[in-house]
């Protein structure tokens, strides 16, 4: 076990745990944000995916060793002095998700791709999204979802 | 009337999955409202009081004992009942199955929400409005007849003669009880005496309120069942044996005491969990810890390559009444021409988006599990059995959870919470890995199909020879105390297995001389296997009408005829039983998809003239229909083919869907999105695959699913009332949530023929394009 800071969303936590453990666990666990979900815990689905230097990073297999310098976001933390960010109002617009367990995922991934790619196309949108999973199949509006806030950011 | 202490209240009530809506409270204080004492006893479904609360500030919450599996069924539910009871849609909140606050509903299945159980709620809903009008009837001293109510608001009209003046519901019984015992032999018949309204007096049903749901899974503040956390909770995770059907033989404990945080090693039989404090160090735990296993003497399956031959050769363990009209061998004899096919459908797996999951808690001898299963109900009665409790010291909380469609409803990690909170006393929290998901959940059963059909010299279908066998053997119950994975693993053995069914498909269509026969067949091991059976998104359907739908496209293409043509032939072939209802709603699905799509009639395959350049895919269409219940579903849907990759894209898919009186279009509209994508991952995609000892599908690599790059370029759901007298007042409210899976398969297959001339007969086609190469 070790001490170790983490910067969420803005604050720093300190910690005691194994080095090796997965952020995920500590978000969940430690910090108590449940943005964040478990899916697979192999890297494979997204339902666990963080921005870090905004990247979407899956917080599953990356131990927080790995992160302790760097500014780490969750969903909780993507609404801006209480208005969300125009992602998340087009999640709601567009009645996007059915359960919804893998919406953390998807929507802080559009987030790193619209960050890099503003405009994105179709071909763009479906390749940036493609390795985030949703079982209760609900890409058709994710993908509309993307398009609505990229109008509203332009 | 009884004044009702708001504090004792909210604590009876819980109020724990109150989301969205007037009753929005803080998380945190959500889950400080359920440490009720206990025992649990059932809410009084007969009791007025147990359906709807009214508070002194004119706002209602409706108590449902149904789950939301995120189709939106609460909002639905909000609908109706506050057109019934005569209240804004936003003044309401609804509390959905858990055991000690809402009735028991059953909780979620069978897409029966609205066709069930909405009219329960109607009804108790209609009965608040009619109890409140005579109160402010006293009260006002002017008879029922001449009082309004709008909004939970009742008037007495400007210029009445008997009086004056107005009351809110709030004020007429805000924060005190209703007193009024209804009627019913259970909760589906539970009435009161007030009529329903017709349908053109509701002003909810129709609209398309935001989902209340929505939002926060959206903002990150909905609290999941995967979110609970407890004082003094410690964390679990299963040891699954590394093969189907092995015996526990040793556990070396020593081999994970080197990692901090032990708690215990919690075996019995072949079920074996390792307990930790903290969750990273359970999952270290589950794998480093060193077990001897023996291996079964015989092979518990034949592996998912042999898995057809196997059953086409293998013993029924039951066999379905033929059912025969006409003479068929004789229609076959006579026929012009004779078409046979094959089709088989895998074991697909219902492999949950987030593996299962509970927590439980052992706190004052009672036992409360927080959970995401679908049929909370069943999970606390079972529970209660499994660990010898009495029943209403088990209470069930419902919470929000990932894609249940059915696994939920046999739900292994609320069993095995409890059993290991049992155990040490303390609350537990159960987390299956991924790869024990994708391998040990539920199945939908593996088909094998052989049709037979015969054509006049018309091209009409003559006769229709359909043969099933289903691998479904040992069909799990819900939420069974004897059939439950750490039931079976601890040596339980139900007698007689609760046997599955080989099914029938959906039709209307009109065929002169038809069989059909069904079988069952085992496969070795029907215990403690990977390979159980339960019910998937629809049980059986997809695979059934695959068959069905598949040939009578083979049938038209022997027959030269447009499939939409055809299909509408032998719907208007006949006027026999259900000619006005089913059929006459089948006729416009089929059509109002045809129109959509902007079909034109030709036989398939398509050949295209000029024929298509060499580097562009191939194109087609393929038509599917079926109804489940009373709900119709026509789809059609547009594919390209790319000859050089093999890969399919479904590019355009058209749904009509009729499921009678729709409560909500906007959120209907989603559902049946997202459920005809699912159908098409099944189609394309998945399949669990197993050698002759263990399930090899794992992961999300090993086991495909759909993509975002499969996702189509539009699809277009059309909403259909094809009811024979469509503005009845009384137009029922059907189900939604499976319907559009069935006709998915099929509608795949019959495309990809059209665009390149070749039968997909075995699912999933994805991988076996190289066929189309």
């Amino acid at each position: 076990m070790a001490n170790i800071t983490l910067r969420v969303n803005g604050r720093a936590h300190t910690v005691d745990v194994e080095p090796s453990t997965p952020l995920l666990y500590v978000l969940r666990n430690d910090l108590e944000l449940t943005g964040p979900r478990f899916g697979c815990g192999l890297g494979q689905c997204g339902a666990c995916t963080v921005l870090i230097k905004g990247e979407a990073v899956r917080s599953c297999i990356r131990p927080v060793s790995a992160v302790v310098n760097d500014e780490i976001t969750t969903l909780e933390g993507l609404a801006q002095g209480g208005t969300l960010h125009p992602l998340q109002q087009a999640w709601i617009d567009e009645q996007v998700p059915q359960c919804g367990f893998c919406q953390n995922g998807q929507i802080l991934t559009a987030k790193a791709l619209l960050d890099k790619t503003p405009n994105p196309t179709d071909a763009q949108i479906r390749e940036g999204m493609n390795g985030t999973l949703c079982r209760c199949m609900t890409y058709y509006r994710i993908q509309a979802a993307i398009k609505l806030a990229a109008r509203r950011l332009a | 009337m009884m004044p009702l202490d708001r504090r004792e209240f909210l604590r009876a009530s819980g109020y724990l999955i109150v989301s969205g809506g007037v009753l929005s409270l803080a998380p945190e204080r959500l889950l400080a409202q359920v440490s009720g004492q206990g025992p649990y006893p059932d809410p009084d479904f007969l009791q007025l009081d147990s359906w709807i609360v009214i508070r002194a500030d004119n706002t209602a919450t409706f108590f449902v004992g149904k789950t939301d599996l995120g189709q939106g069924t609460g909002t639905a539910f909000r609908q109706i009942m506050s057109d019934e009871l005569d209240i804004a849609f936003d003044k309401t909140s609804c509390v959905m199955g858990s055991t000690h606050n809402t009735v028991d509903q059953g909780g979620s299945g069978g897409s029966d929400a609205l066709q069930t159980d909405g009219y329960p709620m109607r009804r108790v809903a209609a009965e608040a409005r009619r109890v409140l009008l005579e109160m402010a009837s006293k009260q006002l001293g002017v008879p029922v007849t001449s009082l309004a109510v709008s909004d939970g608001v009742i008037t007495v009209p400007e210029g009445n003669q008997t009086g004056v003046g107005s009351l809110t519901y709030g004020e007429l019984i805000g924060g005190r009880r209703f007193n009024v015992t209804l009627t019913g032999k259970n909760t589906d018949t539970t009435t009161g005496v007030a009529p329903l309204k017709s349908v053109r007096d509701m002003k909810n049903v129709g609209k398309s309120p935001q989902r209340y749901d929505i939002p926060p899974k959206v903002d990150g503040t909905n609290k999941w069942a995967v979110d609970v956390r407890l004082p003094g909770m410690v964390h679990a995770r299963n040891v699954k044996p590394p093969v189907a059907g092995a015996t526990l033989v040793s556990i070396d404990e020593a081999s994970i005491r080197n990692i901090p945080g032990f708690v215990k090693v919690v075996s019995k039989g072949n079920y074996l969990a390792v307990v930790f404090e903290r969750e990273e160090n359970a999952i270290r735990a589950a794998r480093q810890l060193k077990v001897e296993w023996k291996r079964p003497a015989t092979a518990p399956f034949p592996t998912s390559e042999n898995l057809f031959t196997y059953m086409r050769a293998a013993t029924p363990s039951s066999t379905g009444k033929p059912i025969e009209t006409g003479n068929v061998d004789a229609a076959l004899a006579g026929a012009a021409s004779v078409v046979e096919a094959e089709y088989d459908v895998p074991f697909q797996g219902h492999t949950a988006f987030g593996p299962a999951h509970a927590m439980a808690d052992p706190s004052n001898g009672q036992m409360t599990i927080y959970t995401n299963d679908m049929k909370s109900y069943g999970m606390r009665n079972g529970v209660a059995q499994f660990l010898g409790m009495p029943r209403d010291q088990v209470r069930v909380i419902w919470m929000d959870g990932p894609q249940g469609y059915g696994r939920t409803a046999a739900d292994d990690a609320g069993f095995e919470a409890a059993y290991i909170a049992k155990e040490i006393g303390r609350p537990v929290r159960v987390q299956w890995s991924r790869q024990e998901e994708t391998a040990w959940d539920t199945k939908g059963p593996a088909y094998a199909f052989k049709m037979r059909g015969g054509l006049d010299a018309q091209g009409n279908v003559v006769a229709l020879h359909y043969d099933a066998c289903a691998a479904d053997h040992n069909h799990l119950g819900y939420n069974e105390h004897e059939t439950v994975l750490i039931s079976q693993l601890m040596g339980t053995r139900k007698s007689p297995v609760s046997q599955g069914r080989a099914s029938l498909p959906s039709d209307m269509y009109a065929i002169p001389n038809r069989r059909q026969t069904t079988r069952v067949v085992p496969l070795p091991m029907p215990f403690e296997t990977p390979l159980r059976t339960g019910n998937l998104r629809d049980p059986d359907g997809p695979q059934v009408q695959f068959a069905l739908e598949s040939f009578i496209d083979e049938l038209a293409a022997k027959a030269k005829a447009d499939p939409v043509e055809f299909r509408l032939r032998m719907l208007q072939a006949s006027t026999q039983e259900d000619s006005g209802f089913k059929r006459a709603r089948s006729i416009a699905c089929i059509k109002t998809a045809a129109a959509k799509f902007g079909w034109v009639p030709r036989p398939s395959p398509n050949q295209p003239d000029p024929p298509n350049p060499p580097d562009q895919p191939l194109v087609g269409r393929g038509i599917a229909y079926a109804y489940r219940s009373q709900t119709v579903v026509a789809v059609i849907c547009e594919v390209e083919v790319n000859k050089a990759t093999g890969r399919i894209w479904a590019k355009r898919i058209v749904v009509a869907h009729d499921c009678g009186l729709v409560i909500n279009p906007e959120a209907l509209i989603r559902v049946v999105e997202a459920g005809t994508l699912y159908g098409l991952s099944r189609a394309l995609h998945e399949e669990v695959k197993f050698d002759a000892e263990k399930v090899t599908s794992v992961d999300w690599v090993t086991h495909p699913t759909l993509r975002h790059e499969d996702t189509p370029e539009r699809i277009d759901v059309v909403i259909v009332n094809g009811d024979p007298n469509p503005n009845r007042p009384d137009l029922q409210h059907y189900g939604a949530g499976e319907t559009m899976v069935k006709p998915m398969l099929a509608a795949v297959a019959n495309a990809v023929f059209d665009a390149t001339g070749v039968r997909m007969r075995r699912v999933p086609f994805a991988t076996r394009t190289s066929t189309l190469a």
